[in-house]
């Protein structure tokens, strides 16, 4: 079905992330710190397929540092990025910076949890379509580790 | 008499003599004896221009025969023409001598003995007599010309004397003004004081001080002494308005003798009423770049020969430095409020990002524990202790909201006292049995003061603080450790540690020791700031809310604690209080 990294400070909503998510289907781990974030991006073999991410924990600008070890782990890695109130200007640096999408935590009348769903699925779908492209790239010798690659 | 051959005599209202320093006094003491002496005289008397009343009142006497009917008698100077020689020297400005009082039609008889006299007017920088010095001789023609030149020079020192005296207390008063100045924080006192100063200084009946408001571009009334203050804010000029309002346009000084004779004076706020009305002197009262205001004395009008009511070239220089130095405390205090101002807003909008991240923090959290129950609502048969894991989460975050709720109120709350009195030492025994949880193994030890006088304090608010640090305390150690409370008289040892505390109160201590892991060396400030935490529980407002409630008491807290060797939080609140309540 797919990885998915959640990365959140608080404990609650990290497993009412994972609870969701694996409902889903998805292999969910979790993490509770920028740092442990960014370790788990650097050691996870195959890497994560979607990253799930708080903008600010112990630094306001912590859903950048995230965002920035995934695709350095994965170029394809796709990274939803969560606020809170009173941050969208940085998750908007994210989407600038190439996360797939910002979610805000609370908007009313909206099932929050739900759409996170919706929106990791539509995640796993454009990694799949990149991975897809890229293999098709290879085979014509275009890009990576193709017999035409330089 | 011979004990005290100079007595105080007059302890009444000669202002030239309240504003001197000891050592004029002296000057002016010696001076006389050494004219009774040097011109072997039997008595004399050195008498002034009382200012206020426009009365020559005796201020020394030197000889025999003073006793408290002839100083009584002599008190005051009439100023009627024939009425004395003193009168007559301080009226026209010029010595007289008489060999043969029994012939002469100025003199009036106060002593049996005497048959001459010689008497010469104190005449101040600008012309003006301040006073008259009087030499008897119970001998006929007892004095020359030399006595009489002499005697002058003697009343040109004891007016040099005066004059410096005076300048004396002028630079004293300035300097008065200017470490007030450094002293206040907020300009509305220091208004008064400057009032005062001037009033007292230049000898005027009254002094207001007028601002520009910038709103309403009106010169509105700010301080004052007499039946004027009652109006404060309430007496307005428009700029140009009357001679007030020109002064205050304009930029430039009006002073004169009769404010009634100018063309733009128009009687709208006097400090008396018009027909008592004397002297007027108003200058601008000057901020950075504009007028921001007007400071005027005035004077009475008396029918006194002796009272100099213009103000003087010297009165308008006096007047000016005060102006300026109320303009730089006035824009001083309007730089400061802004500064609040602005701190205040930053303050709020940190705040209500915080809450609002917090708090949506908090919902997500719980929206979570929603989305599952509701999906798990749709299981058959429904998982019972998935759910109940559900409820519970969901009423973890309820409650957590309604601690941050609460801690919010609590600081926005902290300053608002309903002050009673109470024992210090039962208001910490009570928080001690409210803070430490039942079970808990911490070491309790309380060396409370029982002979200290109540304090004048929100009694549940206290509580609120106290219990916080036994809490903080409590929950920072874990298993073990040990709490000290103890409550005090403030030792100087205990003053020592916080400089803006005014020493000339009386202060009661309380301290909050502990063996816990104690503060950071870097976070002794910073832990009353505002949201800032070391553990998950609430916003991060306890101790500023602790901080916020001693402060409302008028006392103050640190830590003092050695980092890594325990905290020790030290209160001060004051003994008794000076403004209302209680």
């Amino acid at each position: 079905m797919g990885t998915v990294l959640v990365v959140d400070d608080e404990e609650e909503v990290r497993l009412s992330i994972k609870r969701r998510l694996e409902r889903e289907g998805y292999t969910v781990s979790t993490a509770a710190s920028q740092e442990e974030g960014c370790n788990a991006l650097g050691n996870a073999t195959p890497p994560y397929d979607v990253v799930v991410t708080d903008m600010l924990m112990e630094e306001q600008e912590s859903g950048q540092a995230i965002l920035k070890a995934a695709v350095t782990a994965d170029l394809f890695t796709e990274v939803i990025v969560l606020t809170a109130h009173g941050n969208v200007n940085n998750a908007v640096e994210c989407m600038r910076l190439g996360a797939f999408d910002y979610l805000e935590k609370n908007i009313p009348g909206v099932d929050v949890y739900d759409l996170l769903t919706m929106k990791v699925r539509q995640a796993m779908d454009r990694r799949k379509q990149s991975l897809g492209t890229v293999r098709r790239l290879e085979g014509m010798g275009i890009y990576g580790k193709g017999p035409g690659a330089m | 008499m011979k004990d005290n051959p100079n007595p105080p005599l007059i302890q009444a209202d000669a202002t030239l003599i309240d504003v001197a320093d000891a050592r004029c006094n002296n000057q002016l003491h010696s001076l006389l004896e050494r004219a009774v002496r040097d011109l072997r005289g039997k008595r004399g008397f050195l008498a002034l221009v009382d200012q206020d009343t426009g009365e020559l009142v005796v201020q020394y006497t030197s000889g025999e025969g003073w006793d408290e009917t002839v100083i009584q008698r002599r008190l005051r100077i009439g100023q009627q023409e024939g009425r004395g020689i003193t009168a007559f020297v301080a009226a026209s400005g010029v010595s007289y001598r008489t060999g043969d009082v029994t012939r002469d039609a100025y003199y009036v008889r106060y002593f049996e003995d005497v048959r001459s006299e010689v008497a010469v007017p104190l005449v101040d920088a600008f012309d003006r007599v301040i006073g008259v010095i009087n030499i008897e001789s119970e001998r006929y023609f007892a004095f020359d010309d030399r006595d009489e030149l002499y005697l002058e020079s003697l009343g040109a020192q004891a007016a040099l004397c005066l004059s410096m005296a005076d300048r004396l207390a002028r630079e004293h008063a300035l300097i008065d003004v200017a470490n007030q100045l450094a002293l206040s924080v907020d300009a509305g006192p220091m208004m008064q004081r400057v009032v005062d100063t001037a009033s007292r200084v230049l000898r005027a009946d009254d002094c207001s001080l007028f601002l520009i408001n910038h709103e309403t571009r009106l010169l509105s009334l700010r301080a004052s002494r007499g039946t004027l203050g009652r109006n404060i804010n309430g007496a307005t000029y428009k700029l140009g308005e009357g001679l007030t309002g020109s002064v205050a346009l304009e930029g430039r000084t009006v002073r004169t003798e009769d404010p009634r004779l100018d063309t733009r004076w128009k009687g709208l706020h006097n400090e008396f009423p018009p027909e008592e009305l004397g002297s007027y002197l108003a200058v601008p009262i000057h901020g950075q770049s504009h007028v921001i205001g007007v400071l005027r004395v005035v004077r009475k009008r008396r029918c006194s020969k002796f009272y100099h009511h213009a103000f003087t070239e010297d009165d308008e220089g006096l007047l000016l430095t005060l102006a300026s130095q109320i303009g730089v405390a006035v824009e001083n205090s309007r730089l400061r409020e802004r500064l609040l101002q602005t701190e205040r807003l930053a303050a709020w909008g940190e705040m209500s990002a915080r809450s609002a991240h917090m708090l949506g923090n908090r919902l997500f959290a719980m929206s979570g524990y929603v989305n599952e129950l509701s999906h798990l609502v749709t299981c058959r048969p429904i998982p019972p202790d998935q759910a109940a894991e559900m409820v519970e989460g969901l009423k973890r975050g309820v409650g957590r909201l309604a601690e941050i709720l609460a801690e919010f109120r609590d600081f926005v709350l902290a300053t608002k006292l309903a002050r009673t009195p109470a024992s210090l030492s039962s208001v910490v025994r009570e928080s001690v049995e409210e803070g430490i949880p039942p079970g808990s193994d911490v070491r309790l030890e309380l060396e409370l003061a029982e002979d200290l006088p109540n304090v004048c304090v929100d009694v549940s608010k206290l509580k609120r603080c106290f219990t916080e640090l036994i809490e903080n305390s409590i929950s920072l150690q874990g298993q073990g450790g040990s709490l000290t409370v103890r409550c005090r008289r403030a030792t100087d040892e205990d003053l020592k540690a916080f400089s803006a505390v005014p020493r000339s109160r009386k202060y009661a201590a309380a301290e909050f020791q502990d063996s816990g892991p104690g503060v950071k060396a870097e976070d002794k400030t910073r832990i009353f700031t505002p949201f800032f935490t070391t553990r998950a529980k609430g916003m991060g407002l306890g101790l500023a809310i602790v901080k916020g409630i001693v402060e409302a008491h008028g006392g103050a807290i640190q830590e003092l604690g050695e980092p890594g060797a325990g905290a020790r939080f030290l209160i001060l609140l004051p003994l008794e209080r000076d403004d209302e309540g209680c």
